[in-house]
């Protein structure tokens, strides 16, 4: 499980240093400082919550932001994120696996919004599913799975590793919980049947304190 | 004077090489840098360029998939890339040059100063064609645990000499030997040949169980310091 959590795209690391170089080369300070700043707090929440297995909601939003802010700062801000959790949720209460979200995003970035024209936008919920578990979606408005498949399928055969690694988190992760985890992907239509996006609905049990596992 | 493009997804990217590529090199001549690959592709088949930097992993269409939509072409290829250990092997073995992110302007330098010295042009058609081999051997290995990685990707490797390349088999040869930065190559005919590389870069591609099956009495290797032999006996 350690393994597998403490997994980050090298190719991300670097390009996001290329990317403050770049401020740096063009005089930039307040850019460079800036990134550069953001860049090691992603780094170190990673690191750390690589070494937990759980950490609070609001901990693992804080790695998404700053793992979006980067991203975008590679990418010229081509897109916007909105992170919204509901009222009255107490994100910093309750537990769920660390790094858990950071792969469905980073897919959501790279094979539905980076292949899209126009508005990119990814929009993160979080709420109370029941009594029991929470829900959290992963809504983008990019190309579609189908599209984004049928591009990948032309360039290669190389399966997303980072919606594998989610996956197989996710097994880890249901026979701790006893199965009671869930992922499904939601490909979403207008009404004249055109995709406009992906939506990706985790259900994680809920958890207020943390049982180290592994 | 070299008619240079540049491309890569990432706009800091182009920015960063743009920035370092004026700085110092009165010779290389920017005439065009793209975000998109398919623009890339489409100015480069109607355009004559003499160098292209180009990022390996882009939407839509990767570099080496790029160079294999044209159908011709005579520039020198500088692959940048941030990290893909699989694409760096498949260029190392066809004799093509790469840069990594973020780029250093001391190898950025070297680079230059290569490609200054390369006087008559490359088979280039020959180096692409191994690449693209290389490429897809590699590409068929999902799992990037280092692990898997394969102790050979393919039959041939591309040895640079002064004023050409060959493409070995592994097979045909017996060993590598250091010589400052020439490799002394072995062959199994008997014949030796000296390579414009240094040890480092063979010792790389080469693992001793690619190599011809040759026991080599060690009195015969003795002033072998550092090099790749299938397997030694004493006599």
């Amino acid at each position: 499980m350690k393994a597998l959590r403490a997994q980050i795209n090298p190719h991300f690391l670097f390009n996001s240093l290329n990317s403050i170089n770049n401020f740096i080369l063009k005089n930039d300070t307040k850019n460079a400082s800036k990134y550069l700043i953001k860049f090691s707090q992603l780094v170190r929440s990673v690191l750390n919550n690589s070494s937990t297995a759980f950490v609070t909601i609001h901990e693992e939003l804080q790695t998404i932001e700053l793992y979006l802010i980067i991203e975008g700062m590679r990418f010229g801000n081509q897109f916007t994120y909105k992170i919204i959790s509901e009222d009255g949720l107490n994100i910093k209460l309750f537990y769920i696996p660390s790094l858990l979200l950071q792969p469905y995003v980073e897919n959501a970035i790279w094979h539905g919004l980076l292949h899209k024209e126009g508005e990119k936008h990814i929009l993160i919920t979080i709420k109370k599913n029941n009594e029991k578990s929470i829900a959290i979606s992963i809504l983008d408005n990019g190309i579609g799975r189908e599209m984004a498949a049928s591009i990948k399928a032309k360039k290669d055969k190389q399966k997303s590793f980072g919606m594998k690694l989610g996956e197989s988190r996710l097994r880890l992760l249901n026979e701790s919980y006893g199965g009671n985890a869930s992922v499904n992907v939601v490909d979403l239509y207008d009404s004249m049947k055109i995709p406009i996006g992906t939506r990706i609905d985790i259900i994680i049990p809920l958890k207020s304190n943390v049982i180290e596992s592994n | 004077m070299f008619n240079t493009v540049i491309i890569d997804d990432e706009q800091h990217c182009i920015e960063v090489l743009e920035i370092l590529l004026q700085k110092k090199f009165d010779d290389i001549h920017i005439v065009a840098t793209f975000s998109n690959s398919k623009q890339a592709l489409d100015f480069l088949q109607n355009n004559q360029v003499d160098l292209v930097f180009l990022d390996i992993q882009m939407p839509f269409m990767t570099g080496i998939e790029l160079l294999e939509k044209l159908n011709k072409y005579s520039f020198h290829v500088v692959f940048t890339t941030a990290y893909d250990q699989y694409a760096i092997k498949a260029i190392k073995l066809s004799a093509l040059d790469y840069i990594l992110k973020p780029i250093d302007e001391e190898l950025l330098e070297a680079t230059i100063t290569k490609l200054r010295k390369v006087s008559s042009v490359i088979d280039m058609k020959s180096q692409i064609s191994t690449l693209l081999q290389q490429y897809s051997n590699s590409n068929l290995l999902e799992n990037i645990e280092p692990t898997n990685v394969p102790t050979s990707l393919s039959n041939k490797i591309a040895v640079s000499f002064q004023d050409k390349i060959i493409f070995y088999d592994p097979q045909e040869i017996v060993y590598c030997q250091s010589n400052d930065n020439y490799t002394i190559i072995q062959l199994k005919n008997g014949e030796k040949v000296i390579a414009s590389k240094t040890m480092k870069h063979f010792e790389d591609l080469l693992t001793p169980n690619d190599l011809y099956d040759l026991i080599i009495p060690t009195s015969s290797t003795q002033n072998i310091s550092s090099s790749i032999v299938k397997k030694m006996v004493g006599i």
